[in-house]
């Protein structure tokens, strides 16, 4: 008994002393607007301090913005897929969707490194390929992997710029890209 | 508006679950702290729930999952007529804010419905989760098992799909329920934290310090961040902090429901961080100097004991050890763990890398706000006028503040510990997100703090 007496003082809240005589109405009021206007005095310092400052209106506020914008926009899967990973999401989606339905399931795409997009101006953070197999459904392989000769087409930029995604059936070409995709580092 | 209802009554169903789990424990507190603790509870009840099925071997359906969901719940609540006055007690002892907490109520929960919104929004992003959970979860789904044809894809270089299932389980049942990228059960671990951190500050200090103690918690860049970015950190954190809290109150209270509460919170956390079984093993070291210091009767001490560090450990042994076995892909975790333990360089460089790099330095603000700064002003302050000239008059120390300490220390230097013993625990990810677990315990310890309380005594109720 002793104990739960104990337990339900303690879930009571600060430690008040008790008035001998109960405070007047208007005092009660007069405490509680004063009191609000220094919690409101608090949260006016507070983000107005050094990093919060900077933080609350780099993120809260820019979120806010984003917000606003996003609520009246579309909203389907696919738009906030790409309204968030955007690049990224867009080229994996966009190389998977140029294999023929008949070899989805059998394609294992080598894949370059970021150095080879960015040298050429392309800015595409190659995925891992567990997180292209979860856009996509399709499985690709980094040539440096040991199981990179197990790939059967090969994505590159040709000279002209351009994306290509090539079938390989020649063991000699496929360690050809092997070795000059795997000059670069891949980046995780 | 129908996903507001979804999200909504997923997080009844938790709170009924969690309902019939604190009435059996006779968990007290405030009301509110007491809804969000039900609701977190049942969440991770939630998250034990298509892993179950896994390891049963039945497909992970939309169907057994409710089955599953739906059992849980009326097991919960067995004793019925306990679950109800608990109700009954929780509405019974609602209070309404008072005019000086809503400034605080209102900036802290916009910031939450900021960070609640883009958790909807938004896809998974986080490399660390897409390469891992998210990918699980999507394929279980569609194929209706953990072990699906991700497993199936090279993962060189990706240790991610290693990590416990909790979060597949949660992104799967989210996913089931209507959400495509799952994470928005998030939003649920985030409020009720926020509701059960006020909760414990109220209980000590007066409402404004509290709601400014908040502040500085939810303020917090990286840990806002995450409370939005699903991974496992932020909700590790979470129960964490409760397995603190509840230890404390077994302490305080010498009622076992709380140390078995503290033991199941203890379980979670490990079934969210599988490194967490280490700090829980330095937490036990508090409740060892307990038991010697009030001569506990060795019997009590294994029972009590080995339930605190019992649970947590069955929890890493079912979730990572089996899971990771379980894996059609080999994962040699013994050779995740240092070779030269008896080489301690890397643990003292560890250590002040974690405090010059990354707590005591401009970019320390950048990652958790003054809350570091606002904790060691505070402590000294204690330190200064109150502990030594305690010490000097041979007064009894002051045993709430020493724990909170301790409790903080179990981070502090844990979490160098376990960059020591896994060194894939690098500095500027993992460590950098472990250390989220130092503020809530900062915040709480601050509530404790004599310079704190004093100014709390100042201000009028």
């Amino acid at each position: 008994m002793k104990q739960q007496k104990k337990i339900h003082n303690e879930t009571k809240g600060p430690a008040k002393s008790a008035p001998s005589q109960k405070p007047p109405v208007n005092y009660k009021i007069g405490v509680s607007l004063l009191l609000t206007f220094v919690s409101v005095l608090i949260v006016f310092v507070f983000f107005n301090m050094g990093n919060n400052s900077i933080w609350f209106n780099d993120r809260i506020v820019k979120y806010w913005d984003d917000y606003n914008d996003q609520s009246t926009d579309d909203m389907s899967i696919e738009h906030r897929r790409i309204y968030t990973d955007n690049m990224n999401y867009i080229m994996s989606e966009g190389i998977a969707k140029s294999i023929p339905p008949k070899f989805r399931d059998s394609a294992l795409i080598l894949m370059p490194s970021q150095k080879y997009f960015r040298d050429r101006r392309i800015n595409f953070h190659v995925p891992l390929p567990v997180v292209f197999y979860y856009y996509t459904g399709i499985k690709t392989i980094w040539a440096n992997s040991k199981d990179a000769p197990k790939a059967n087409m090969c994505f590159r930029i040709d000279n002209k710029g351009k994306a290509v995604l090539e079938k390989i059936t020649d063991t000699t070409r496929l360690r050809a890209f092997i070795i000059q995709f795997n000059t670069d580092t891949y980046q995780l | 508006m129908t996903e507001i209802l979804t999200i909504i009554g997923l997080a009844a169903i938790q709170f009924i679950i969690g309902l019939g789990i604190l009435s059996c424990l006779n968990i007290r507190g405030k009301s509110f702290m007491r809804i969000a603790l039900c609701i977190l509870t049942g969440l991770m009840i939630f998250a034990i729930i298509p892993y179950f099925l896994q390891i049963i071997h039945l497909p992970i359906t939309a169907a057994n999952i409710a089955i599953l969901i739906t059992l849980a719940a009326v097991i919960a609540n067995s004793q019925f007529k306990k679950s109800w006055r608990y109700l009954k007690d929780i509405i019974a002892n609602i209070k309404l804010p008072k005019l000086y907490e809503i400034p605080f109520f209102l900036i802290i929960g916009f910031i939450f419905l900021m960070g609640a919104w883009r958790c909807y929004y938004e896809a998974p992003v986080s490399r660390d989760l897409t390469s891992g959970s998210e990918a699980i979860a999507e394929y279980t789904v569609k194929e209706n098992t953990m072990i699906n044809s991700v497993f199936t894809v090279n993962m060189d270089e990706n240790n991610n799909i290693f990590k416990p299932p909790s979060v597949t389980s949660l992104q799967v049942i989210y996913k089931y329920a209507g959400f495509p990228f799952g994470q928005v059960w998030l939003i649920n671990v985030v409020l009720c934290f926020l509701v059960f951190m006020y909760g414990v500050l109220t209980e000590k200090i007066h409402p404004i310090l509290a709601g400014t103690l908040l502040l500085f918690l939810i303020a917090a860049p990286e840990f806002y961040a995450y409370s939005f970015m699903v991974l496992f950190d932020y909700t590790n954190t979470v129960f964490y902090t409760i397995t603190c809290y509840f230890l404390y109150k077994f302490f305080t209270e010498k009622t076992a429901n709380n140390l078995i509460f503290a033991s199941i919170m203890g379980g979670f956390a490990t079934y969210l961080r599988s490194e967490t079984p280490i700090l829980i093993g330095l937490l036990s070291l508090i409740l060892l100097a307990y038991f010697i210091r009030k001569k506990t009767p060795f019997i009590t001490m294994l029972w009590q004991g080995g339930l605190f560090l019992g649970v947590p450990f069955i929890f890493y042994f079912v979730t990572s050890y089996y899971y990771i076995h379980s894996l059609p892909i080999a994962y040699p975790v013994s050779d995740q763990i240092n070779k030269k333990l008896g080489d301690l360089g890397p643990l003292w460089d560890r250590f002040s890398d974690i405090n010059s790099k990354l707590l005591f330095c401009d970019f320390g603000i950048t990652l958790y706000g003054y809350l570091i700064y606002l904790f060691t002003l505070f402590f000294i302050a204690d330190m200064i006028f109150f502990f030594i000239p305690d010490i000097k008059k041979r007064k009894a120390v002051n045993k709430p503040i020493v724990y909170w300490l301790l409790a903080i220390a179990t981070v502090y230097f844990g979490v160098a510990i376990i960059g020591f013993l896994l060194p894939l625990a690098d500095l500027f990810n993992t460590t950098k997100r472990e250390l989220f677990k130092l503020l809530p315990l900062l915040v709480i310890y601050l509530s404790f703090n004599r310079i704190v309380l004093a100014i709390s005594k100042w201000i009028p109720v």
